[in-house]
């Protein structure tokens, strides 16, 4: 785990541009064997979230607001179907439930269990077809959500967001694009002479073994905070497909958050937008550069 | 104490206060429909009971819980250990039946407990006998001093709310995905 910042360095450097060429305030630290690396740049503010580090479930639900509050400031409207059909039937399991109880509080026991029947039989089925729901259709999605741009036409980006951690190291980045795509399109990635549905290695993608390049023999291990964004680009009123990829994507917990649980919001902010842009939807939608979106 | 977690809660918004809500909700909702649940299959208002006074023993102590079950249609014999409920009275009575009669409607039942000296008659109120309706099941099982528990609880009303609270505190601020 990285150290936290000195609010020296940061003091002190605020003064200069801010340099797009980040000069990396990095630490290595060597403890027992580790190598951790955190780079954040010296004019990142100091972190206002912390969560407990050793509390992955609070990690996950710390980054996953802040995928969902970056994805809507790109522009992405989120869609309100999932939520709404997962509160409905939440809700409505809860009320049918605490409903019965209230009223068998009023009526002999005799009398209430034909109701009681009917509560616990439908809380029963409403909770399992919530828990299919969850598990089939949510699939840990995180965001789900629209963007529309003016390219020459009007093209609407369709983003779907799962989330998931684990304690392994993140695996090499996969990213898979659709052979419908369609190359002449003004906003699509440029592919390899052959698109495949094979998953490819994309080589710029951060990876893991960032610090083996450095110091060949040792390479990270904690746990991870993984992505899988599913991008389909359509056009037409949706009649025509023109994009469609997927990457899987992850990153080091350790290199997000500092060891006093402090979230590095503005890091990882700008490795959601290198994850954006590797999977079609750019910063800008068209542009491929890598900066930074001010606040 | 809690700043972190309440500046996160604050960040929620109403979807995410929602969810939160729903969850405790939930879990409510689950122990409630588990109990009722258990009351239906055994047909008892109140299938799980603890033993208040010495008057079963050296079979029940105070401080035991005891297991329920009302087959419908099936009368009670004699032996069988019975909780009943006096029109009027608070407190159910666990206590052996050691008369039984069928009658046109009913089943009347006279009950005794092991450890007193006479029948339980003084105790009904003024009826002669008690009635089917008036039992709320047959003991099956017991599990001892584990009602020990449920008696602090109740003769200590304090201990109870600070339970409920705290239960109710940790699930507001544990985030749970």
């Amino acid at each position: 785990m990285a150290p936290r910042k000195s609010v020296n360095n940061g003091g002190k450097n605020a003064e200069l541009a801010p340099a797009l060429e980040p000069t990396i305030n990095s630490s290595i630290e060597k403890e027992k064997g580790d190598v951790s690396v955190i780079s954040t740049l010296a004019t990142d503010p100091l972190p206002t979230i912390k969560v407990n580090n050793a509390n992955l479930g609070e990690v996950k639900a710390a980054l996953d607001e802040i995928v969902k509050k970056h994805l809507q400031n790109q522009s992405f409207t989120p869609s309100l179907l999932h939520p709404t059909v997962h509160l409905s039937l939440g809700y409505s399991s809860v009320i049918l439930a605490l409903s019965s109880v209230l009223y068998s509080l009023k009526v002999d026991f005799e009398d209430s269990k034909p109701i009681l029947w009917i509560a616990v039989v439908g809380y029963t089925i409403l909770q399992v077809v919530l828990w299919a729901w969850k598990k089939w259709i949510e699939k840990g999605e995180v965001f789900k959500g629209k963007r529309r741009r003016m390219v020459k036409r009007i093209e609407t980006d369709h983003i779907q967001i799962l989330s998931s951690t684990s304690l392994d190291s993140p695996s090499q980045p996969q990213l898979t694009i659709s052979p419908h795509t369609r190359p002449s399109s003004p906003s699509s990635v440029p592919t390899s002479p052959n698109p495949s549905t094979s998953p490819s290695t994309i080589p710029n993608l951060p990876t893991t073994t960032l610090s083996s390049s450095t110091n060949g023999s040792e390479t990270v291990v904690g746990p991870s905070y993984n992505l899988q964004l599913t991008l389909s680009i359509t056009s037409n009123n949706g009649k025509s497909l023109i994009h469609k990829s997927r990457l899987i994507v992850g990153k080091l917990i350790g290199e997000l958050i500092d060891e006093d649980g402090g979230i590095e919001k503005n890091e990882f902010e700008r490795w959601l937008n290198t994850v954006l842009d590797d999977l079609g939807a750019g910063v800008d939608g068209e542009d491929e550069f890598e900066g930074n979106k001010e606040e | 104490m809690f700043s972190n977690e309440i500046a996160r809660l604050r960040t929620l918004g109403v979807q995410g206060l929602l969810f939160q809500a729903l969850n405790l909700l939930t879990v409510v909702s689950s122990g409630l429909m588990m109990w009722k649940g258990l009351c239906l299959v055994t047909n008892s208002e109140s299938p799980i009971v603890v033993v208040l006074s010495g008057s079963m023993e050296p079979a029940f102590y105070r401080g035991d819980i005891l297991f329920l079950t009302n087959p419908a249609d099936v009368p009670y014999e004699i032996g069988d250990i019975t909780v009943y409920k006096i029109p009027g009275a608070d407190i159910p009575i666990v206590h052996r039946v050691i008369e039984s009669h069928i009658s046109n409607t009913t089943q009347l039942l006279l009950t005794k407990g092991d450890n007193n000296p006479g029948d339980d008659i003084t105790l009904y109120n003024g009826i002669e006998w008690i009635e089917r309706q008036h039992i709320i099941g047959k003991v099956r099982g017991f599990l001892p001093y584990i009602g020990y528990v449920t008696i602090a609880m109740n003769d200590f009303p304090q201990l109870k709310y600070a339970l409920l609270g705290g239960v109710g505190l940790v699930m507001l601020i544990q985030q749970e995905t």
